[in-house]
C-alpha cells in the first residue's frame, strides 16, 4: 500500500516547500476512474456504524456450549447466573470473544492460503502476470474492488491486499486478549469484520488461482467430472490429495503429463483440493467430502497421500501407515513433527519414503512434490497392501466382543444409533451398520471410547462394501465466477423478485441425517425455479445422489446462473462468487459504485437482493467466518442443526415493530417495512424448517408486488406442503393486496381481515441516511 | 439410569440440572402458572407408539399451549382443544429469553417450559440459552436424556421405558387433579 504525503505550504527555517507531493511505497497504475468511497480499504472500526445498525434489527443470540471461561491463568471461571470472570467479563462477551476468535481462525486459514497459493503462483507465472477470469467477466474482483478499493490487474496488485488482510486479522486478535475489548456487540463487530476480511481473502485465492491455472472461467458449461468412493480406479498407482491448496495435486498431475503417463496413475481429491484439482484436470476424481477422508484412507487404495492444509484429520497420518500409504506434508500449516526434505535430491527421497524407512515425510516445494509423489506411487502400487478378505473378516469379528454399553452412539455427534447396529451385527446383521454409512460423518468418536476397541468405522466400511463400490457420479467442475452477462440477464428478475430468490448450499458435510437431505432440498429450490448455487463440501453432496432415471442434480439441472438451475462454483475459496454476484448486481444491474463503497452495497443487498445461503453441515471455524462475512453483506445463512454449537446466531424478532423500519429514500420518511429478512444467521432443526426459512429470508422490502407475489407464493406453498397449514405470519409479508398469490386471493384476503390487516406503502428502502435523495 | 449427560463431553460446567424423577413432577405442575410445552423434532421418538397423544394430553392436563418444531408440525395439528404453535425451536428460545415478551396469547410471558421429544445436541444448546439469559423461566426436560443444561431433567433412559415413564406420567397427573 502506497502512502501519499501532501504539502501544501511549509514555511520554515530549514526551507519554504509548496505544492510538494511524496508518494512512498508500492505505485500503482491508476486505470480506474470510479471516486473513491468512503471506505477503501477499511479499519476495524471503519464500518462499525453499519455493524451497530446490523446488531441493533439482528441482535446476538448465544447458546454457551461451555459455562466457563478458560482463557487465562485466573481461570478456570464461572460465568453462570449472571457471575463475572477474574478480568471482568460476562458471558455475552465471553461467548462473542470466542465466536470472534472462531471468525479469526477461519479468516486466518483462508488468508494463509491465499498467501501460499499466491507466492507459488507468482513464483511460476510472475507479478504481472494478468488477472484474466474470462471473456465476459470484465468486473473480475467484486470484493476487492468493494472492500479494498483496487481494480486488480495483475497477480502482484493482490499482494497489497492481502498485505492488508494480515493487518486486520492481527488487529482482531489482539483485540481477543485479555484486558481489550469488553463489550459483545463491538466483539461481534470485530467478528463481522473477520467475515468480510475472510470474504476477500477467498476471493484472492480464488481469482489468483483461476488466472494463473487452467481452470474454468465462469463457464456454465464446465465439465462434468467423476466423484464418489467408487471411482477410483485400483488396478491403477493411486495418488490421494487431501486439503484445499491445489499448488502440489497441480504439480502431479504436471507431472504426469510431462512424462506422458497422465492416466495411467490415479490422481484423486478428498474435501476442496478435489475440487480444485478437478478444476485444473478433468482426470483427476473426487473421492468424496471431508466425511469420507478416514473411511477412504482406511481403505488402503492410496500408494501415496499428499497433505496440504485445512480440513485434515489430525491422525490421518497415523491412519495411513497402518494400511501402508505413503505420506508427504506439504505446507508449513500441517509439518506433522516429520522431517523436511525439502532441499534433498528427489531419488533419495523416493527411496527413503519406497522403502518405507521415512513412510512419512515433510516437503514444501509443490514441484518436487509432484514429482516424488508420481515416483514412489510407481513404485510401491504393485506391492500395495489394500484390505483383504481375511481382515475384513476380522474387523467383522470384532464386534463380536461388543457389551452394549452404548458408548459409541453417547459419543456420535450426530447421536446415530451406532449401538443398536453393532448390536444387529453382533448377530450377523449387517444392515443397519451399511446403513449407518449414509449418515455418519467419519469423526470415529464412537470407536475412540470403545472399551473393546472395536474398530467401529472400519466395520461400517465393511457391511457397506458394497454400497461404496457402486458409489459413482457426476459432479460439475466448479466453474468460478459469474459472468457479467448471466448478470444482466437475471439482475433485474432477482431485484424486482420475480426469480423468487437465490439459494446457495454451502460449507462442511457435518449433516444431522447424512447428505441425501441436502439434494432433496437444492432439488425443490430447482424446481421452483430459485436460482440455487452450491460450493465446497456441499456441492460435493449434492451430487451424491441419484434420481430414479439414474442422474444426479448436476445431470439434471443446467449449470447457469439462472432460475431452476444449479451452478456449482467450485471449493470453499470460490464461496467469494457467491458474495460475489450479489455485488455484481448491485454495480451492474443497479449501477451502484463499487469503489471503496461497502456500506452502500451492503445495504442495498440487505433491502433488494433475495439471497440466502444453507449452510446445512457448517463444523468448521472456516465456514463461521464466511457465514458472518456474508451477513455483514446482508446475506442471510441458514445454518443446521449441528451449527448451533457456534453458539451464536443473529436473530430478528418479527413482533417488535420498531426494529424493521427503514427510511423511504425517495421521501426521507422513516417506514415501516416489515421483517424482511427476517434473520441474519439462524439455526433450523430440520430440512422442513430450513427450506421455509429460506424461502421467507429471501423477501426484501424493495420486492415489487409481482415479485413478492411469487416469493409469498412459494413460501406458503412449503409452508403448507412440509407444515400442514397456512402460516401464521404471512400477513406481515403482505404490503398491499396485489402481493398476494391469485389463486389464493380470496382465502387469504380473508385472513386478512380476521387479523386486522392494514396496508402499507412499498418504500425505496435503506437504512442509511445518506442515501435519502432530497427532494428540496 | 445415571444423571451423566447423555453425550458424554456434554459437560457444561458447575450448573447442572437437577434429577426429576416422575413421580416429582406432578406436584411441581402444581406450582406453575403458566407453563409451555415444546415439542422437538427427534422424529425416530415417534416411531411406533402414540407419544402425540400422550403429550397433547400432558399439555391440556397442565393448560399449556404446545410449540411443535416444524418438522414435526404435521403430527399435531389435528388434535383438538389444544393451542398448536408451529415454530422453530430457536426463535421460539428468543423470544422466550425476554421476559417482557407477551408470550402466544398477550397476557406476558411463562413461567416454566417442559420439553420433549428434540434432537439432543441441539436441545441441549437451547437449555443453554436459557439457563443463562432466563432467570424468569424454570426449564424441565422431560426427555429420555439426562440433560444437564435444564434445571430439572429426567436422566438417561432407554426409549422404551421412557414412553413407559411418559405414559405412567399423564397418569400421575390425572390422579393429581383429581
Amino acid at each position: 500500500m502506497a502512502t501519499k504525503l501532501s504539502i501544501n505550504e511549509l514555511k520554515s527555517s530549514f526551507a519554504n516547500i509548496k505544492g510538494l507531493e511524496l508518494l512512498i511505497g508500492k505505485i500503482i497504475e491508476e486505470e480506474w476512474d470510479e471516486i473513491v468511497g468512503p471506505t477503501p480499504y477499511p479499519s476495524i472500526i471503519d464500518l462499525r456504524a453499519w455493524d451497530h445498525r446490523l446488531l441493533n434489527r439482528y441482535e446476538p443470540f448465544y447458546s454457551p456450549l461451555c459455562d466457563m471461561c478458560c482463557l487465562c491463568t485466573f481461570g478456570k471461571c464461572d460465568l453462570t447466573k449472571g457471575k463475572k470472570g477474574s478480568c471482568g467479563i460476562d458471558i455475552k462477551s465471553q461467548q462473542g470473544k470466542i465466536v470472534l476468535i472462531a471468525c479469526l481462525m477461519g479468516a486466518a486459514c483462508h488468508a494463509t492460503h491465499a498467501r501460499h497459493l499466491l507466492d507459488y503462483l507468482i513464483k511460476r507465472k510472475g507479478r504481472d502476470y494478468p488477472i484474466h477470469l474470462g471473456e465476459e467477466i470484465d468486473l473480475e474482483a467484486p470484493l476487492t474492488r468493494l472492500v479494498a478499493g483496487i481494480k486488480p490487474k495483475k497477480l502482484g496488485d493482490l499482494e497489497e491486499v492481502l498485505d492488508y488482510i494480515e493487518k486486520q486479522i492481527t488487529h482482531l486478535l489482539s483485540a481477543t486478549a485479555t484486558g481489550q475489548e469488553a463489550n459483545y456487540i463491538d466483539f461481534e463487530s470485530k467478528a463481522l469484520h473477520a467475515g468480510m476480511i475472510d470474504n476477500l481473502a477467498l476471493e484472492v485465492a480464488d481469482i489468483a488461482q483461476i488466472s494463473a491455472l487452467r481452470f474454468p472461467k465462469g463457464d456454465p458449461e464446465a465439465p462434468l467430472v467423476d466423484l464418489g468412493m467408487g471411482v477410483v480406479d485400483k488396478s491403477k498407482p493411486v495418488i490421494l490429495c487431501i486439503g484445499h491448496n491445489v499448488a502440489p495435486g497441480s504439480e502431479i498431475i504436471n507431472y504426469l503429463e510431462k512424462e506422458g503417463i497422465y492416466g495411467s496413475v490415479e490422481v484423486a481429491g478428498i474435501c476442496c483440493t478435489a475440487h480444485d484439482l478437478t478444476r485444473y484436470s478433468t482426470g483427476a476424481k473426487i473421492v468424496g467430502p471431508l466425511s469420507r477422508q478416514l473411511i477412504f484412507v482406511r481403505s488402503g487404495v492410496a500408494d501415496v497421500m499428499v497433505l496440504d492444509e485445512e480440513c485434515i484429520r489430525t491422525d490421518i497420518i497415523e491412519e495411513a501407515k497402518k494400511v501402508g500409504t505413503r505420506v508427504i506434508v506439504t505446507t508449513d500449516q500441517l509439518c506433522a513433527n516429520l522431517p523436511d526434505m525439502t532441499k534433498s535430491p528427489v531419488d533419495l527421497i523416493v527411496k527413503e519414503i519406497a522403502s518405507g524407512n521415512t513412510p512419512a515425510v515433510f516437503i514444501n516445494n509443490p514441484a518436487k512434490v509432484g514429482e516424488v509423489a508420481v515416483k514412489v506411487a510407481l513404485e510401491i502400487a504393485p506391492s500395495r497392501r489394500a484390505s483383504t478378505i481375511s481382515e475384513e473378516k476380522e474387523i467383522l469379528n470384532a464386534v463380536l466382543r461388543c457389551r452394549a454399553c452404548g458408548r459409541c452412539r453417547r459419543n456420535c455427534p450426530a447421536d446415530l444409533p451406532i449401538d443398536d447396529a453393532v448390536s444387529a451385527a453382533r448377530d450377523k446383521n449387517l444392515d443397519l451398520l451399511a446403513q449407518i454409512y449414509d449418515r455418519c460423518l467419519n469423526c470415529a468418536r464412537c470407536e475412540s471410547d470403545c472399551p473393546e476397541h472395536i474398530p467401529i468405522v472400519s466395520a461400517i466400511r465393511v457391511a457397506a462394501m458394497e454400497k461404496i463400490r457402486n458409489e459413482k457420479y457426476k459432479v460439475r467442475s466448479g466453474r468460478g465466477p459469474i459472468k457479467d452477462t448471466e448478470i444482466r440477464n437475471v439482475g433485474r428478475s432477482i431485484v424486482m423478485g420475480e426469480i423468487p430468490g437465490v439459494i446457495a448450499f454451502v460449507g462442511c458435510a457435518n449433516y444431522p441425517n447424512g447428505n441425501k437431505e441436502l439434494v432433496e432440498m437444492a432439488d425443490e429450490f430447482a424446481k421452483r425455479r430459485y436460482i440455487v448455487l452450491a460450493s465446497g463440501c456441499s456441492a460435493m453432496d449434492i451430487a451424491r445422489y441419484k434420481d430414479e432415471d439414474g442422474q444426479t442434480l448436476y445431470e439434471k439441472y443446467a449449470g447457469d446462473f439462472d432460475a431452476g438451475c444449479i451452478v456449482n462454483t467450485g471449493s470453499c475459496v470460490s464461496n467469494a462468487h457467491i458474495m460475489g454476484a450479489a455485488v455484481k448486481i448491485a454495480n451492474i444491474f443497479a449501477k451502484r459504485k463499487l469503489r471503496g463503497n461497502f456500506e452502500e452495497i451492503a445495504d442495498y443487498i440487505l433491502n433488494r437482493i433475495g439471497a440466502v445461503a444453507i449452510a446445512w453441515g457448517a463444523q468448521h471455524q472456516k465456514a463461521a467466518a464466511i457465514a458472518t462475512g456474508a451477513n455483514r453483506l446482508g446475506i442471510p445463512v441458514i445454518l443446521g442443526p449441528q451449527g448451533a454449537k457456534f453458539r451464536r446466531a443473529f436473530l430478528g424478532r418479527q413482533d417488535k415493530k420498531e426494529k424493521w423500519m427503514v427510511y423511504n429514500a425517495r421521501t426521507g420518511e422513516k417506514v415501516y417495512a416489515g421483517p424482511a429478512p427476517e434473520h441474519l444467521l439462524y439455526v433450523a432443526e430440520t430440512k422442513e424448517e430450513a427450506m421455509v426459512t429460506a424461502a421467507r429470508l429471501v423477501m426484501r422490502p424493495n420486492d415489487t408486488s409481482k415479485g413478492r407475489m411469487i416469493k409469498l407464493s412459494h413460501y406458503i406453498d412449503l409452508h403448507q406442503k412440509l407444515y400442514g397449514m397456512i402460516p401464521d405470519d404471512f400477513h406481515l409479508f403482505v404490503r398491499n393486496e396485489s402481493d398476494l398469490p391469485i389463486t389464493m386471493k380470496d382465502q387469504l384476503l380473508k385472513i386478512l381481515k380476521e387479523r386486522k390487516w392494514e396496508p402499507v406503502e412499498i418504500p425505496d428502502p435503506t437504512l442509511l441516511e445518506r442515501q435519502i435523495v432530497r427532494m428540496e | 439410569m445415571s444423571a451423566t449427560p447423555w453425550q458424554i463431553a456434554d459437560i457444561p460446567g458447575p450448573k447442572q440440572a437437577h434429577v426429576l424423577r416422575v413421580e416429582m413432577f406432578p406436584k411441581i405442575a402444581k406450582t406453575l402458572k403458566r407453563p409451555l410445552m415444546v415439542v422437538g423434532s427427534r422424529k425416530e421418538a415417534f416411531e411406533g407408539n402414540d407419544l402425540e397423544k400422550y403429550i397433547v394430553e400432558l399439555a391440556k392436563l397442565m393448560n399449556s399451549p404446545l410449540v411443535v418444531s416444524p418438522g414435526l408440525c404435521k403430527n399435531f395439528i389435528n388434535f383438538k382443544d389444544i393451542k398448536v404453535i408451529c415454530m422453530g425451536i430457536e426463535d421460539l428460545i428468543n423470544r422466550l429469553k425476554d421476559k417482557d415478551w407477551k408470550g402466544f396469547d398477550d397476557e406476558g410471558n411463562y413461567d416454566a417450559v417442559i420439553f420433549i421429544a428434540g434432537i439432543y445436541y441441539f436441545q441441549s444448546l437451547m437449555l443453554s440459552t436459557l439457563k443463562h439469559f432466563a432467570p424468569h423461566l424454570k426449564t424441565f426436560s422431560i426427555d429420555r436424556f439426562y440433560h444437564p443444561n435444564a434445571e430439572f431433567s429426567f436422566e438417561n433412559m432407554s426409549e422404551k421405558r421412557w414412553i413407559q415413564e411418559i405414559k405412567s406420567l399423564v397418569g400421575m397427573m390425572k390422579s393429581s387433579l383429581h
